[in-house]
């Protein structure tokens, strides 16, 4: 079955209370579950974390640069997706989260966001679809508004304004099969 | 609740400037009920939403970030998101956070300092360094740094920053893969984009096209601007004092707007020389240049660049050159394709 792995890499983690780590836990199903109907699968999830002390001014991010720098500085040597969940992003940064479009698989490179890195801003609805909304970005997929060929349904869970969505189209499987990350 | 806010509150990762464009008062009331709601999970995101469309220091942002911190309903993270979004305010945040510098819980503590070195001038730093905590933990450090960038701002001697030595530098070996870097004028679009940042994501910094050139590196796309008050008469204003002398500002993947991502400090060496420091806004030093005497004529000033050895940093050649006319870059322009220092490990559960 062609899957993915992910390592989901939780930012400050020693200061989450109960209630936001059940959220990542729910986000982390939340992702399997929209990608499980057509596929790549969430094959196996590895947790890590970096505590507060560790993130330092990193735990709270403020930008897409604050996002860059976590994922420079921070890394996990396999050939895993990193996935960083911060707790949240600054409201000035108006964003839930970020990931590069076509993402490398190589983590030595450099140059250009690395991984994505996403935060619980919202129920957990909401950042369910967040961390898949910036996984399908690293595997490849744009925006449906930037390419209506992929996205057939009026629920995409890729729109820009994709909030709890969590429709996936067969055209967008297909395109997602095609990525580096891909494993069968 | 309105369409319009929650359209911009279902938005992921860019936002729409257009539909913020359209809002109009009912939509404002909205997305202030909600950002002042302590169980309306996407208060920070409407907070957001204030924070673009009215961020005038008696206006309804800063009616809600006040209402906010002085409510005690929310978690530390919160709070900090909700510090990090005050620098939409420029000066004006310095006395609504001066207060959570002092803050027992370090991740608020952080936040404050991060957004006082945005924002913060010189008329505030004696104040600000009398209740700075020492330096050796990451408050204190975060601290240090704030206080130096605010120095340099003002063109302040007495927070000179260390020149990390020798055995800290990363230059490209022979033979590995490269990438080249870049330069050119900045389309008047790219600019723009750049200009319509807030001042405080800016650091107070008021780019002009003329002082500003675009850099492409690999997939990075970044515009370096120079402080605008200083680039007249570059070289003496920078042997004259300490000074923020340039930010670097990074590109998101959308092309729809950008953050600062390195701070540029310059620095007299008291040898007729300058240092040059390149940083991230957490402190991090990620590259060194000194321009000695010889390399400082009546009209331009050139800074061989090295990286450091911070984890993910990537080595460089290149030699950067400010005069009158700007930034320029000469040298090989490289940059190596891979990490010099490896990342590092995140804890295993």
């Amino acid at each position: 079955m062609p899957h993915f792995d992910v390592n989901v890499i939780v930012v400050g983690k020693d200061g989450f209370s109960a209630a936001k780590l059940q959220q990542v836990a729910d986000s982390i199903q939340i992702m399997q579950n929209i990608f499980a109907p057509l596929g790549p699968q969430v094959g196996t999830v590895k947790r890590f974390s970096i505590n507060t002390a560790a993130a330092g001014a990193l735990v709270t991010i403020r930008s897409l640069a604050d996002a860059q720098a976590l994922a420079d500085k921070w890394s996990v040597k396999d050939s895993a997706l990193d996935l960083f969940v911060v707790p949240t992003i600054a409201a000035s940064a108006n964003a839930d989260g970020w990931s590069p479009v076509a993402g490398k698989c190589d983590k030595a490179r450099t140059k250009g966001l690395r991984s994505p890195v996403v935060s619980l801003n919202g129920n957990a609805a909401n950042s369910g679809n967040t961390f898949a909304h910036e996984v399908g970005h690293f595997l490849s997929l744009p925006h449906c508004e930037d390419d209506a060929t992929l996205c057939s349904d009026s629920v995409n869970f890729i729109k820009r304004q994709s909030n709890s969505n969590t429709s996936v189209t067969s055209a967008q499987s297909t395109r997602m099969m095609t990525h580096c990350l891909i494993t069968t | 609740m309105t369409d319009r806010i929650d359209q911009l509150i279902a938005t992921k990762d860019v936002f729409d400037r257009a539909l913020l464009a359209a809002l109009d008062d009912s939509d404002r009331a909205d997305a202030l009920n909600r950002a002042n709601d302590p169980n309306d999970p996407n208060r920070l995101r409407a907070l957001g939403i204030l924070a673009a469309s009215d961020s005038s220091s008696g206006g309804s942002f800063a009616q809600a970030l006040g209402q906010m911190l002085s409510a005690g309903q929310l978690d530390s993270f919160d709070v900090a998101a909700a510090i990090g979004s005050a620098a939409v305010l420029g000066n004006a945040a310095v006395p609504v956070i001066q207060n959570a510098a002092a803050s027992a819980d370090p991740v608020i503590a952080v936040s404050a300092w991060r957004t006082l070195q945005q924002v913060a001038t010189g008329d505030s730093l004696s104040t600000l360094q009398q209740n700075a905590p020492a330096p050796g933990t990451v408050v204190g450090d975060q601290a240090a740094f704030a206080l130096a960038v605010i120095a340099y701002r003002a063109r302040v001697s007495g927070h000179e920053l260390a020149v990390p030595d020798d055995s800290h530098v990363r230059t490209i070996p022979q033979g590995v893969e490269t990438v080249s870097i870049s330069t050119a004028a900045p389309t008047t679009e790219d600019f723009n984009l750049l200009a319509q940042c807030f001042s405080g994501e800016l650091y107070l910094l008021a780019p002009a096209n003329g002082g500003t050139i675009a850099i492409d590196c690999g997939e990075d796309h970044m515009l370096a601007a120079l402080e605008p008050t200083m680039q007249a008469s570059i070289p003496v204003t920078l042997l004259n004092a300490p000074a923020l002398t340039a930010i670097v500002a990074l590109r998101d993947p959308f092309g729809s707007g950008y953050s600062t991502r390195w701070l540029v400090l310059t620095w007299p060496d008291g040898a007729s020389g300058v240092n040059l420091g390149v940083f991230q806004p957490d402190g991090t030093q990620i590259y060194r240049g000194h321009a000695t005497a010889g390399e400082i004529s009546n009209v331009d000033a050139s800074f061989p660049l090295f990286a450091l050895d911070p984890p993910g940093v990537t080595p460089i050649s290149l030699t950067v050159v400010v005069n009158a006319n700007g930034i320029s870059f000469t040298g090989d322009q490289a940059s190596m394709a891979t990490v010099g220092t490896d990342r590092l490990d995140p804890d295993p559960e």
